[in-house]
């Protein structure tokens, strides 16, 4: 009888973790969700890249991104980059556009762990923000304001982190900030979401904020003129588009 | 002295009291003593040159390096490249490292499938485990400069990783760590520590073990010569009591005031022991003699005290001069050395004169036992007896052999080598130096070389000057390949525009710069303006004549040959501009001579010849495609219609007629005008996009930038051609030597050009004014300033001995030229130390440096000591050759015995394990020995000859008759 008892025990536990699990996860998907959730996005973006004795670069670009995967961030300044252009498609196809030798040319795909135009971000932080696909989600804790979820690479996914710590706000499921670990468990990257609000019908965060704890450097990106679901068409994400644009 | 005798005898309980409490005091001090192996922090703060290496080192994390190789069949094997990845990221964890690069973290930039890829050379997270594909790794990664010889050997056998440590950490530690990670997790592997930090480490370690061994070895070789001497305990305890207890103090006292062990401080006790024992054996010896003439010891102590006393002080303090003379050398490690060795031998002097007399007052006075002559009848005063029968019948025999050693020695002197690379101290059998060998040959050395340029490094002609002198350091014996900023565009440039070139605007130069702003080695190679950056590059020779050539050639290089203003003309045609094109056609024959240089060619290339060809080939208008091109072109084109085209044509017809009538085209101009092109599309596209006038008129730009492209390639390799023949027929397939000329001519193809301000100013080229300096810096000029200084200490430090001496001398003797007479058998010993030093080839360095001074300070004593002793004898005797007598067989004998104890103490520094200490060993036992010499057979006959004239109260000597063959 003991034992029975004890097995009920044992596969309720076994069975609670598993929803518990599956919690996390579908919470981790909503979130991912609420950052994609625009059909098409414009903005024009400030990038201010800030080494350790506190100097500052700042660098501006246009954006559009449609769906969570179409991509185009234009420089137009600093003077001496104005006109580089990326272009990002699904699948990890991106291409640059370089003015001074009026050229484009396509990235190659494994080079995602490199840091994205002197940001703290790496090529694989700015591709699409799908991390329900990509981690095992677990809570680890929560409070009144957020749910704190562990996600760990899944099985196959090749990161460089080993594993991640998302704060996800429990009123619109938007993920506020992330710590990014290293395999040997260190805390390597932080980023926070800030300045959330809601433009029309979607949450959306106006500032981010990026910290290379490793380098003491950071990043901050500040979105403004920010317009969505303009119907941005599919010819506007093509090489072509890339060169001519100006 | 009497009266310092009876202060020092009444208070003898006082005395030995206040030094058992100091000995405590500063023994306990002793605890925080430090070993300080930090080479760099040995020299000059305050040296510009120091100063520049210490803000780069800072700046660009360029100095410090610790490396690691491994060896093994085959680096490029699953299982060496998953050791190397784990080793990586291992370091990466340790505190102070800044950053680790190795072949599976190390930039690569290269073209794949016409895409650019700027990434890792192998994916840490996925390393390979095919065969086939690690095979294409190790292929690529040998092919190229960046990692050839760079961080894997040319037989692919040997790898390295580098850590970077920053400034302010404890390399040491961080060393000792690298080291032990690498031992647990490669150990099968054989490994190779190397870099600065690993040498500090090993350094620093050899310095404790040394200090560890040698000190008692010492202090044993010290109690065996004493009791030979004395025979008896005390005469060994005693010395041995007082050398104990001044090298605690002043090593305590160095403790106090932070100063930290270097690697000649090991030297500092043993010194102490040999040096610092004299003035108790003078004590004792004297002590000796007096015992049977007085029957109480403390009258017997005070006798001998007062007596002996002034000699005593006064040769401690000429030796502490000798050690206080190296204050204000280049290295801070020999100037603190030099003040507290003199300080420390302050205290055995202070020790000897108070310690000793105190405790002999308190022993009952020894028996000695007399021969019938009544002298002691030790082995030593039969030698003695030898000597001086000889000095007293040949002393103009013994004044010409010195003269002779003066000439040999002054003639050896300016063959005096120097060494000042630090790696070298180390001997053959130690890790760093195996190490430092497979550095050298497989990956060019490892002492950083460094040029700092100041400058827009945005500008492409300050990268142009730095691709320049990078080409020339290339051409110097014992530099490895240098490394900058200006490497990395021209990689990138490669793999956007197909030639190793900087590109010739500065929009060219932001572009590409944009996309490798954020690699960790950026950081090592230029500053965050972008306005100072520097050149690296290894050094592969541990000889300091070699390095001497080294700095010398790449100073005089950028003396001539780079301007510090440079003129910037915009939009040359050099078809125009016969001015500039001359200019520029120099600027390639000099390039491709030193391609002679660099791919070693010896057959002369006539210049006006090669003039002629380069103008030639600046001059092809048309180029004559292969089947090939056209058809690489023609698919060129598709894509570019297809993705690229600023108008879209969807009709596939057209397209292909549009190609065919371009590459037809290209039979009769290699670029079609723009306005032909335009044509060309209209006429083959439907209404709707003809009117497209922006269109077709941006689609035609495009098309000219391409077609200019492969005409301009063309061209070039038809030039390539051209040159090829002027070298030796086995170079003619060389795709480097042909690659490397390619980049030389396309200069051709540019518009904008720099020119020195001088040569512009002659040609009255106006355009914008750039400034630029290259100043270099690195070890190697840091050895080159030790280098220097080396000698500058060493005469520095000779010449106020031998002067505050012979002022010493002048003072004690009363008469000037007296003074000059006592010290000149001192200069002798000096001379031979140098004529012994440079017919040997014992190197000047950072230990034999004190040899002279040294030997000046100790040497003095037995000068001292003899006239005082002579001048005493001589009132008794009222003969010269008596009074002679009489003093070889008292001083005479002290002075055999402290030098043979002094020498003794040194040459067991041949086991130290530091190749300068057991050089500084031998040599100053062997100017210890040759000092005591002089003293008993060059001073006396120098007495002798010149009457003792220079005796003070000793004028009316008689004439030297050979009474004592009577």
């Amino acid at each position: 009888m003991k034992n029975l008892i004890k097995q009920f025990i044992l596969v309720l536990f076994a069975i609670t973790s598993i929803t518990l699990a599956q919690d996390a996860q579908s919470i981790v998907a909503k979130a991912d969700e609420v950052v994609n959730a625009p059909k098409d996005q414009t903005a024009n973006m400030k990038m201010i890249l800030i080494d350790k004795e506190g100097n500052e670069k700042v660098r501006e670009t246009t954006f559009l991104q449609k769906g969570s995967e179409k991509r185009i961030m234009r420089f137009t300044s600093p003077a001496d980059q104005k006109g580089i252009a990326f272009l990002s498609l699904p699948d990890d196809i991106q291409y640059l556009y370089m003015p001074a030798f009026h050229k484009v040319r396509r990235i190659a795909s494994h080079v995602k762990n490199t840091k994205f135009a002197g940001t703290d971000f790496s090529y694989d932080d700015l591709s699409s923000f799908e991390y329900a696909k990509q981690y095992d989600a677990k809570q680890v804790s929560e409070d009144e304001t957020y749910w704190v979820m562990e996600l760990t690479p899944k099985t196959g996914v090749e990161k460089d982190y080993g594993k991640l710590i998302m704060s996800i706000r429990k009123d619109n499921h938007y993920p506020a900030k992330i710590d990014y670990y290293d395999k040997g468990g260190n805390l390597w990257k932080t980023m926070e979401r800030r300045n959330v609000e809601k433009i029309g019908k979607y949450w959306f965060s106006k500032e981010f904020e990026i910290k290379d704890l490793k380098e003491e450097h950071r990043t901050k990106m500040i979105l403004s003129d920010v317009e969505f679901d303009t119907g941005i068409s599919d010819e506007t994400f093509t090489e072509r588009y890339l060169k001519k644009a100006k | 002295m009497n009266k310092f005798a009876e202060v020092v005898l009444k208070n003898r309980g006082i005395v030995l009291a206040s030094i058992l409490m100091l000995t405590l005091f500063f023994g306990y001090q002793l605890k925080n003593l430090k070993v300080n192996s930090d080479i760099v922090s040995y020299l000059k703060p305050d040296d510009p040159a120091v100063v520049l290496f210490n803000r780069v080192g800072e700046e660009y994390s360029g100095t410090a390096l610790a490396m690691v190789g491994i060896e093994s069949d085959d680096v490029f094997e699953y299982k060496t490249l998953t050791t190397i990845n784990k080793l990586t990221e291992e370091f990466k964890q340790i505190d102070g490292v800044s950053s680790v690069m190795s072949l599976t973290d190390i930039l690569d930039i290269k073209s794949v499938d016409g895409g650019l890829e700027v990434g890792r050379l192998i994916n840490k997270n996925n390393i390979p485990t095919d065969k086939a594909e690690l095979e294409n790794i190790r292929n690529y990664a040998l092919s190229k400069d960046m990692y050839n010889g760079s961080v894997v050997s040319p037989d692919g056998k040997i790898t390295v990783i580098i850590a970077r440590l920053k400034q302010e950490s404890d390399k040491i530690a961080i060393a000792d760590e690298i080291k032990s990670v690498s031992q647990r997790d490669a150990k099968n592997f054989k490994l190779y520590f190397s870099g600065m930090p690993m040498q500090m480490s090993e350094l620093s370690e050899i310095i404790i073990s040394d200090m560890v061994w040698l000190i008692p070895l010492v202090a044993t070789m010290l109690v065996f010569v004493l009791y030979f001497s004395f025979r008896s305990k005390r005469g060994v305890i005693l010395p041995l009591l007082t050398v104990f207890i001044s090298t605690v103090w002043a090593l305590g006292l160095m403790t106090m005031v932070g100063v930290e062990l270097s690697m000649i401080s090991n030297l500092m006790p043993v010194i102490l022991i040999a040096v610092g024992s004299a003035y108790g054996i003078h004590m004792i010896s004297r002590y000796n003699e007096d015992i049977g003439g007085c029957n109480d010891s403390k009258e017997c102590v005070k006798k001998s005290l007062s007596e002996v006393g002034l000699s005593i002080i006064l040769a401690g303090v000429t030796t502490l001069i000798g050690f206080l003379s190296f204050t204000g050398a280049y290295l801070t490690a020999v100037t603190d050395f030099g003040i507290f060795t003199g300080i420390g031998v302050g205290f055995a002097l202070l020790v000897s004169l108070t310690f000793i007399p105190a405790i002999l007052s308190y022993l009952k006075p020894p028996k000695v036992k007399r021969t019938e002559h009544g002298k002691e009848d030790t082995a030593i005063v039969h030698t003695i007896d030898k000597i001086a029968q000889f000095v007293l019948k040949k002393e103009k025999l013994i004044v010409f052999s010195s003269v002779v050693i003066i000439i040999i020695g002054l003639i050896g002197l300016p063959h005096l080598k120097r060494q000042a690379n630090m790696t070298e101290y180390f001997s053959d059998d130690t890790d760093i130096r195996i190490a430092e060998i497979m550095m050298q040959e497989n990956f060019g050395g490892s002492i950083p070389v460094q040029i700092v340029v100041n400058g827009d490094l945005k500008n492409p002609f300050v990268l142009k000057e730095i691709r320049k002198l990078e080409k020339y350091m290339e051409t110097v014996p014992f530099v490895g390949k240098p490394q900058s900023v200006a490497d990395l565009i021209c990689e990138m440039n490669k793999v956007m525009n197909g030639h190793y070139t900087i590109p010739d605007t500065r929009e060219g130069v932001t572009n590409l710069w944009f996309f490798i702003e954020s690699e960790s080695v950026m950081k090592q190679l230029v500053n965050a303006n972008s306005d100072e950056g520097i050149i690296q590059a290894n050094l592969g020779t541990m000889d300091t004549k070699y390095i001497n050539e080294t700095v010398d050639s790449i100073n005089n290089y950028i003396k001539n040959n780079i301007s510090d203003e440079i003129i910037v003309i915009n939009n040359v045609d050099l078809k125009l501009d016969k001015n500039i094109n001359n200019y520029v056609v120099d600027e390639i024959v000099s390039q491709i001579k030193l391609e002679k240089l660099r791919y070693q060619v010896n057959n002369n290339i006539d210049e006006n010849k090669l003039k002629s060809i380069v103008n030639e080939i600046g001059n092809i208008e048309k180029v004559k495609y292969s089947e090939t091109t056209l058809e690489e072109i023609s698919d060129r084109l598709n894509r570019f219609f297809e993705y690229e085209s600023e108008i879209e044509i969807e009709n596939r017809n057209s397209i292909d007629k549009i190609i065919r009538t371009i590459i037809a085209a290209l039979d009769k101009k290699s670029i079609p005008k723009k306005m032909d092109l335009q044509n060309i599309i209209k006429s083959n596209v439907p209404k709707s996009i003809a009117s497209d006038s922006e269109g077709i008129e941006l689609t035609a730009y495009s098309l000219n930038v391409i077609l200019t492209e492969y005409y301009q390639k063309e061209k070039i390799l038809a030039g390539v051609e051209k040159i090829i023949p002027l070298f030796p027929n086995e170079l003619s397939n060389n795709q480097k030597l042909r690659n490397d000329l390619r980049d030389d001519l396309w200069l051709l193809n540019e518009n904008n050009f720099s020119v020195n301000k001088s040569i512009a100013d002659v040609n009255k080229l106006d355009g914008e004014i750039f400034e630029l300096g290259f100043i270099q810096t690195g070890m190697p000029i840091i050895f080159t300033h030790m280098d220097d200084s080396l000698i500058k200490s060493q005469f520095q430090s000779i010449l106020i001995a031998i002067a505050l001496v012979a002022l010493l001398l002048m003072f004690q003797l009363r008469s000037f030229i007296g003074g000059l007479i006592a010290v000149t058998p001192i200069i002798v010993t000096v001379l031979l130390n140098f004529a012994v030093m440079s017919y040997l080839n014992v190197p000047l360095d950072i230990a034999t440096i004190l040899v002279a001074s040294i030997a000046i300070g100790v040497g003095i004593d037995y000068t001292i000591h003899f006239t005082n002793r002579f001048k005493e004898e001589y009132k008794k005797e009222k003969s010269q050759l008596k009074a002679m007598e009489k003093t070889l067989e008292s001083t005479g004998k002290a002075i055999l015995i402290n030098a043979l104890s002094v020498a003794m103490g040194f040459i067991v520094l041949l086991f130290a394990q530091l190749i300068p200490i057991q050089r500084f060993g031998w040599l100053t036992a062997t100017t210890m020995v040759f000092s005591a010499a002089g003293a008993i057979t060059f001073l006396p006959a120098l007495i002798l000859l010149t009457k003792a004239k220079f005796i003070n109260g000793l004028k009316n000597i008689e004439e030297p008759t050979n009474q004592i063959n009577n």
